[in-house]
């Protein structure tokens, strides 16, 4: 068994922050990160010295870099960056059941218990056998694929149950215009922490050059509460607001318009007094 | 910026947002700039070439930043650093090539003390101890492997693992 505060002492955690272990101390020292919290917590504080370090030797560059940078990406936009994870069938196939929390819980305790389980065997086989052979890095690698996927599974599980189960929050349906009868999507308020959760629930994927916005209402006015990820069915972060009456989802051209467009809007909903 | 702030901005950057982005590089590109001047010693015009390459990957590559590995931070440093030491070792593989430019590296690192020294930072690493502040310049910001310092310093390997942990232990109580 291996001792965590003498993994800790050993040296490897400095060669893994300072970026100059081979790659498969890389691997090894994310495995033990993954099964030991005290591993984890050394790395995170080794990491902040770096980033501290770094502050303390910061540098403003040429204000016109930033323009010529923006435009650099501009030219890259045609490939938009999507996460690729929470694309995951298990976390939008169990999404629309989330109300069963019995299940939830039976299924992130399997999901947790396993996913320690690979991390453990991974970690295992990393540190011990030196001469592994091809086949079983191969399996290796396989397992700490599947380890963090399913953790990944877990902390999207975790985070979106804590969104709904917010006592404070309050869950606003948008149901679908004429534009789209049958559109569902919820928002979930928290007013005295003002955060704003939104989950895509049935929207269509948004057409090539084509984004959703979340709009809030007040006082009469729209006010932008950010842009919507449509490839994936899991709940997003938007922008807090303090108040609203009304919270309505158009579609607008890539990155977003200062004022809705009206006549292409999928789905709202009012706030209940 | 609070981590909230700085978990929102990530989110709506990896939906394509560029202002989220611009946020980012508002927040992020001072002391990312910071470390490439002092791997690529000093020399502007590098350096913000590779501030420009490691902010595309960051747009690029957003998506796959995976929070339970570490802060956002640390994950824009480790490309930064990677994309400086790549351009500075293709640079020193070119000028290999024409014989005369050897000269070239040794002068632009005379100038950089004189540039940080004018600009007056409180730079942690120079109140560490010298010999410290050698082992982090050569292993974080030269990308030297442990044994290659052994070699060049004339030490043991093993002094080399100790004094390297030691260095960091010093860097991070420095924190408290």
């Amino acid at each position: 068994m291996i001792d965590p505060k003498a993994y800790i002492e050993s040296g490897k955690l400095e060669e893994y922050v300072l970026g100059i272990g081979s790659t498969d101390l890389m691997q090894e020292v994310e495995c033990m990160a993954r099964v030991f919290p005290e591993i984890k917590e050394e790395l995170k504080t080794l990491q902040s010295s770096l980033e501290l370090q770094a502050e303390s030797s910061a540098i403003m560059p040429n204000p016109d870099l930033k323009n010529k940078i923006l435009q650099a990406i501009d030219d890259e936009s045609s490939n938009t960056p999507v996460r690729p994870i929470s694309k995951d069938p298990v976390v939008s196939d169990n999404l629309p059941s989330v109300n069963n929390n019995s299940f939830i819980r039976w299924l992130l305790a399997l999901t947790a218990l396993s996913s320690l389980f690979f991390a453990y065997k991974s970690c295992n086989q990393s540190s011990l056998i030196q001469n592994s052979t091809n086949e079983s890095l191969f399996r290796e690698t396989a397992m700490n694929q599947k380890a963090d996927s399913l953790n990944h599974i877990i902390s999207t599980l975790q985070s979106e149950l804590n969104i709904i189960k917010n006592p404070d929050a309050v869950a606003v349906k948008m149901s679908g215009t004429k534009l789209f009868p049958s559109g569902l999507a919820t928002i979930y308020w928290d007013k005295i922490k003002q955060t704003v959760y939104m989950h895509p629930g049935n929207l269509p994927k948004a057409p090539n050059g084509k984004q959703y916005q979340l709009w809030g209402i007040v006082e009469g006015k729209p006010v932008s509460l950010g842009l919507v990820d449509s490839t994936v069915v899991s709940i997003q972060s938007m922008k807090p607001i303090t108040n609203a009456s009304t919270f309505a989802v158009t579609l607008e051209p890539t990155g977003g318009s200062v004022n809705p467009t009206l006549d292409q809007m999928y789905v709202a909903g009012n706030v209940a007094l | 910026m609070d981590s909230g702030e700085i978990d929102r901005l990530i989110q709506n950057t990896q939906r394509g947002d560029k202002f989220a982005f611009a946020t980012l590089y508002d927040r992020f590109s001072p002391a990312l700039y910071g470390v490439i001047l002092k791997i690529v010693r000093q020399d502007i015009h590098i350096a913000e070439d590779c501030l420009q390459d490691s902010f595309v990957k960051i747009w690029k590559h957003i998506s796959s930043f995976e929070p339970q590995k570490g802060s956002i931070f640390t994950w824009m440093l480790t490309i930064a650093r990677n994309t400086a030491l790549d351009k500075l070792s293709s640079l020193k593989a070119k000028q290999i090539q024409s014989m005369d430019s050897t000269v070239g590296i040794e002068e632009k690192n005379y100038h950089s003390t004189t540039n940080t020294d004018t600009i007056g930072i409180v730079d942690m690493l120079k109140r560490l101890d010298p010999e410290y502040q050698q082992l982090i310049q050569m292993a974080y910001y030269q990308g030297m492997s442990q044994s290659e310092i052994a070699d060049q310093l004339q030490i043991p390997l093993g002094t080399v693992k100790t004094k390297t942990r030691a260095a960091m232990q010093v860097l991070r109580n420095k924190m408290k």
